[in-house]
C-alpha cells in the first residue's frame, strides 16, 4: 500500500466515524423533538376530598333532613332533626314534679339527651351521602350522613419520569377544571414523590400529591373529580434552551 | 544475607488499604440495591462494570494487604552469597532474541550485553534473517544463530528454543532487543540459585523513555505492577517472568520441555509450568536493565494487544484457578494477575454512560434524587480513580490517558480470542515498514470523541434535568479530553 492509499483510508474512516456520530445524535436530538412535541401538555388527576362521618348520637326517629345530597354545608348548620315521644313526655312528667332533687337530675339528663336530637354539621363541606329519610327510627352509632369537608382538598395525579421533572421546572403549577370552567393554582404538598407505581412496570409512573394555593377554590370542587395538569409553559421551555442556563443562575444568584 | 524486597509502603497506600473498603462498601450497598435501579438494560451493564472495577481493585487490595501481614514469608531462610558464585563458578548464557527491531536499538543492547562483568557467552536468534544483525554480531563477537524460514513457528517461544539447542551453559539470561542491562545484572542476580529449587530470577522492567507521553503513561502503569504487586506475589512464589530481565536455570527449563511454546505471552505460561513442576521463582526488586517503552499508538496497542491476548487465553483456556498443581496462594495471583483485563469492559461502559443520558436521557440509576447517587459514588470514585496517586504518590494525565485509551486493544483481544484466531506475532519495535493505517486502531476513540461533543449539543436541547445533564457534560467533556490527548500525543510523535 502507498502512503497515498493510506492517507485516504485514513480520512475515510474519520469520514465514516463522524457520519456514524452525526447519524446516532441527529436520531436521538429528533426522538427528542418529536417526543416532546407529542406530549399532550395536559395530564389527567383526581381531586381528592377527605369524607367525614357524622353519627347519630341518641335515639329517634327523624323528622326533618334538611340537606339532600350534593348540596353545600357550612360548619354549624343544623343538618338533621330527630323526635323521640318517649323522652318527650319523660321530659313533661319530670318538669312537673320540680321538687324532687332525683327528679331534677333525671330532667338534666332528659334534656341533654334531646339537645342531642339536633344535629349540626361540624364541617364545612357537601353532602355525598344521606341514609335516612324522614320518618326512619335511627338508634345511636347509625351513620346519618357522609360529608366531603373543604378543609385539605388534595389534588393526586401520577406522573412518568419526563413529566415529573417538567412538572418540577415549572415556575407555577395550575391545573383546570373542565365542569366549573376554572383554574386552580397548586402546591406541592411535599417535594419528595410518593414511592413508584408498579416499580415492575415499565413506563412506571410517580404519584404526587398537590394541595391548593387558595384554599376557597376547595368550595366547588368534588371529590374524585377530575382536572387536567397544565404544563402550559412547554412553549417557554422548548425553543429556548439558554433561557433555561439563565434559570438555573438566576436561581444561584436568586435575582428574583 | 540480602534483602529480595527493596521497597517501602507509603503512608498514601496505607490510607488506600484503610479506606477502600469503606468506600466501596459503601458504594456497593447503593448500586447493587435493585431499588435504585434506572433503565434496567443499562442497570445491567452499570452492574457488571462495577463487578468487574471492584474485582479488580480488590484483588490489588488484598494482595497488598496480605504482603503487608507476611512479606516474603516463604522465603524466609533464603541466603543470598557471592561465596557460592565464587566457588561454584557456573557457566552462564545470554539469548537475545531479535526480530526486526532498529538495528542502532540492537546494536545498544548487545554492546551493554557483552559488556556484563560476569564471563558469558552472547547468543543473538535473529527471527528476521537480517545481514546486517549477522555483520553485527560478527563485528562484537557473539554468536550468531537464525531460525531457517520454513520452520518458523511459535514467534518468539520458538525462537529462544531454537536457540536452546546450541547452547549449554547451567543458566540462561534473556533480554529483548530493547532492554539495555546493566554491567552487574548476572553478578547480582546468580547468587539466588544457591538455593536448588529456584528456576527462574525475574528484574523489573524498566522505562527510561518517560519523556514521550505515551512511554511515560505506560512506565507509570508498570509501576504499580512493579513495586506493588510482583514483590506481593514474590511473597507466595507465585511471580511471574514478563518475557526480558530475567534468568532460568537451564535444568528447570529441561524439566518443562523449553519455553512454553505459544504465539505470545510465552513468558507467564512458562512461569505456570514452572510453578507446576514445583519450581520457585524470585522477583528481584532492583532495576537492572533499562528498557524502552512503546512510543507511538501503533507500538503501545500492539503490545497492549498481545498482552492481553495472554491473559484472556489464560483466562478462557487455562484458567489458574483450576489448576491443581498449584498452590492456592499461587492460583490466587495468577487469577488476580488474569482479571485485570477486563477493565476494558469498565472503561468502555462509563465511558458510554454520559454519552447515553446526553442523547436518550437514559441512565442506569435512579437519579430523582440525585443527591443520594452523587453521595455514594464521589468517595468511590476518588480511590478508584486516583489510585496511582495512592499507590505511587502521584499521578500523570498520561497514565489515566493511556489506560483509558488501551480498552480499544483488550477488547480487540478479547474479540478475537473468543472467536480463537491466530496471532501474527509482530515485535512491538517493529521496524518493518508495513505500512500502518492508523485510524484502524482508534477509530473508536475518534468516535466517542465525536459523539461526546454532539451529545452536549443533543444534550443541553432542552434538558429535563440541569444538574444530571451538567454532571454527564463535564464527565463527557473529561473523557474526551483524556482520549484526545492520548491520540494528540502518539500522532504527533508518529511523525
Amino acid at each position: 500500500m502507498s502512503k497515498f492509499v493510506v492517507t485516504l483510508l485514513n480520512i475515510s474512516i474519520i469520514a465514516l466515524v463522524v457520519i456514524v456520530a452525526f447519524g446516532i445524535s441527529t436520531y436521538a436530538l429528533s426522538k427528542k423533538m418529536t417526543d416532546y412535541n407529542n406530549a399532550t401538555g395536559v395530564i389527567v388527576g383526581t381531586i381528592d376530598k377527605k369524607d367525614s362521618i357524622i353519627i347519630a348520637e341518641a335515639r329517634g326517629n327523624v323528622s326533618k333532613i334538611y340537606f339532600n345530597e350534593g348540596e353545600k354545608v357550612k360548619e354549624g348548620d343544623k343538618i338533621v332533626e330527630l323526635i323521640n315521644p318517649e323522652l318527650d313526655s319523660k321530659i313533661k312528667v319530670l318538669s312537673a314534679a320540680t321538687n324532687n332533687l332525683s327528679a331534677k337530675t333525671e330532667l338534666a339528663v332528659a334534656s341533654q339527651a334531646a339537645q342531642q336530637l339536633e344535629i349540626v354539621s361540624p364541617v364545612s363541606g357537601y353532602v355525598s351521602e344521606v341514609n335516612y329519610s324522614e320518618g326512619e327510627t335511627v338508634n345511636p352509632s347509625d351513620r346519618l350522613y357522609t360529608i366531603y369537608t373543604n378543609e385539605d382538598t388534595r389534588f393526586y395525579i401520577e406522573l412518568s419520569d419526563q413529566e415529573y421533572k417538567q412538572v418540577m421546572n415549572l415556575d407555577s403549577i395550575t391545573a383546570y377544571s373542565e365542569r366549573l370552567s376554572q383554574f386552580v393554582e397548586l402546591n406541592f404538598s411535599n417535594l419528595s414523590p410518593d414511592k413508584k407505581i408498579n416499580p415492575d412496570d415499565k413506563e412506571s409512573k410517580i404519584g404526587v400529591f398537590f394541595t391548593l394555593k387558595n384554599k376557597d377554590d376547595g368550595e366547588n370542587l368534588l371529590h374524585n373529580e377530575e382536572m387536567t395538569l397544565l404544563l402550559d409553559e412547554k412553549k417557554e421551555f422548548t425553543s429556548k434552551p439558554f433561557d433555561v442556563i439563565n434559570g438555573v443562575w438566576s436561581k444561584i444568584l436568586s435575582v428574583d | 544475607m540480602k534483602s529480595i524486597k527493596t521497597h517501602y509502603i507509603p503512608n498514601s497506600a496505607l490510607l488506600f488499604i484503610i479506606v477502600s473498603p469503606f468506600t466501596i462498601l459503601f458504594y456497593a450497598t447503593y448500586v447493587f440495591n435493585p431499588a435504585n435501579a434506572g433503565n434496567l438494560f443499562l442497570y445491567a451493564f452499570q452492574l457488571t462494570g462495577d463487578i468487574i472495577a471492584i474485582s479488580i481493585v480488590s484483588a490489588l487490595w488484598l494482595t497488598i494487604l496480605l504482603d503487608l501481614f507476611q512479606p516474603q514469608h516463604f522465603k524466609k531462610d533464603y541466603s543470598y552469597r557471592d561465596a557460592w558464585v565464587k566457588s561454584k563458578k557456573p557457566t552462564v548464557d545470554v539469548l537475545m532474541p531479535v526480530a526486526n527491531e532498529a538495528i542502532k536499538v540492537v546494536e545498544k543492547t548487545l554492546i551493554n550485553v557483552i559488556a556484563m562483568d560476569y564471563p558469558h557467552k552472547t547468543y543473538i536468534l535473529d527471527d528476521g534473517h537480517s545481514d546486517e544483525v549477522k555483520a553485527l554480531a560478527e563485528k562484537h563477537g557473539a554468536h550468531y544463530i537464525s531460525r531457517p524460514k520454513e520452520n518458523k513457528r511459535h514467534a518468539k517461544s520458538g525462537n529462544l528454543n531454537h536457540g536452546l539447542q546450541f547452547c549449554k551453559g547451567t543458566y540462561v539470561a534473556v533480554f529483548d532487543a530493547d532492554h539495555v542491562p546493566k554491567k552487574n545484572f548476572i553478578t547480582e542476580l546468580l547468587p539466588f540459585f544457591e538455593n536448588e529449587k529456584v528456576g527462574l530470577v525475574q528484574t523489573p522492567q524498566h522505562f527510561i523513555n518517560t519523556d514521550n507521553y505515551i512511554a511515560s503513561g505506560t512506565a507509570q502503569a508498570q509501576d504499580i505492577f512493579y513495586k506493588y504487586v510482583q514483590p506481593a506475589k514474590n511473597s507466595y512464589n507465585s511471580a511471574f517472568c514478563v518475557g526480558t530481565n530475567m534468568i532460568y536455570r537451564r535444568s528447570a527449563l529441561t524439566d518443562i520441555g523449553g519455553v512454553a511454546l505459544r504465539d505470545h505471552s510465552e513468558d507467564i505460561w512458562t512461569s505456570i509450568l514452572l510453578h507446576e513442576k514445583g519450581w520457585e521463582t524470585i522477583f528481584y526488586n532492583k532495576i537492572l536493565a533499562e528498557g524502552v517503552a512503546p512510543e507511538t499508538i501503533g507500538s503501545f496497542f500492539r503490545q497492549q494487544n498481545r498482552w492481553s491476548r495472554g491473559g484472556f487465553s489464560l483466562f478462557f483456556t487455562h484458567n489458574p484457578l483450576f489448576i491443581k498443581e498449584l498452590t492456592l496462594d499461587q492460583r490466587l495471583q495468577y487469577f488476580f494477575s488474569n482479571i485485570h483485563y477486563f477493565s476494558a469492559f469498565t472503561v468502555l461502559i462509563f465511558l458510554l454512560f454520559p454519552i447515553i443520558y446526553l442523547l436518550f436521557g437514559l441512565h442506569p440509576m435512579d437519579i430523582t434524587n440525585s443527591n443520594n447517587w452523587f453521595i455514594h459514588y464521589i468517595p468511590y470514585f476518588i480511590t478508584v480513580y486516583f489510585l496511582p496517586w495512592f499507590l505511587l504518590g502521584t499521578i500523570k494525565m498520561s497514565t489515566i490517558s493511556t489506560s483509558a485509551a488501551s480498552f480499544a486493544p483488550y477488547l480487540k483481544a478479547f474479540v478475537s480470542v473468543a472467536l480463537k484466531n491466530n496471532y501474527k506475532w509482530v515485535a512491538t519495535e517493529s521496524k518493518s515498514k508495513s505500512v500502518y493505517l492508523l485510524m484502524s486502531d482508534i477509530w473508536p476513540h475518534v468516535l466517542i470523541i465525536v459523539l461526546s461533543i454532539l451529545a452536549v449539543v443533543v444534550g443541553w436541547y432542552n434538558p429535563n434535568d440541569v444538574v444530571t445533564t451538567a454532571v454527564s457534560t463535564f464527565w463527557v467533556l473529561l473523557n474526551s479530553y483524556v482520549l484526545f490527548l492520548f491520540i494528540f500525543h502518539g500522532v504527533s510523535k508518529k511523525s
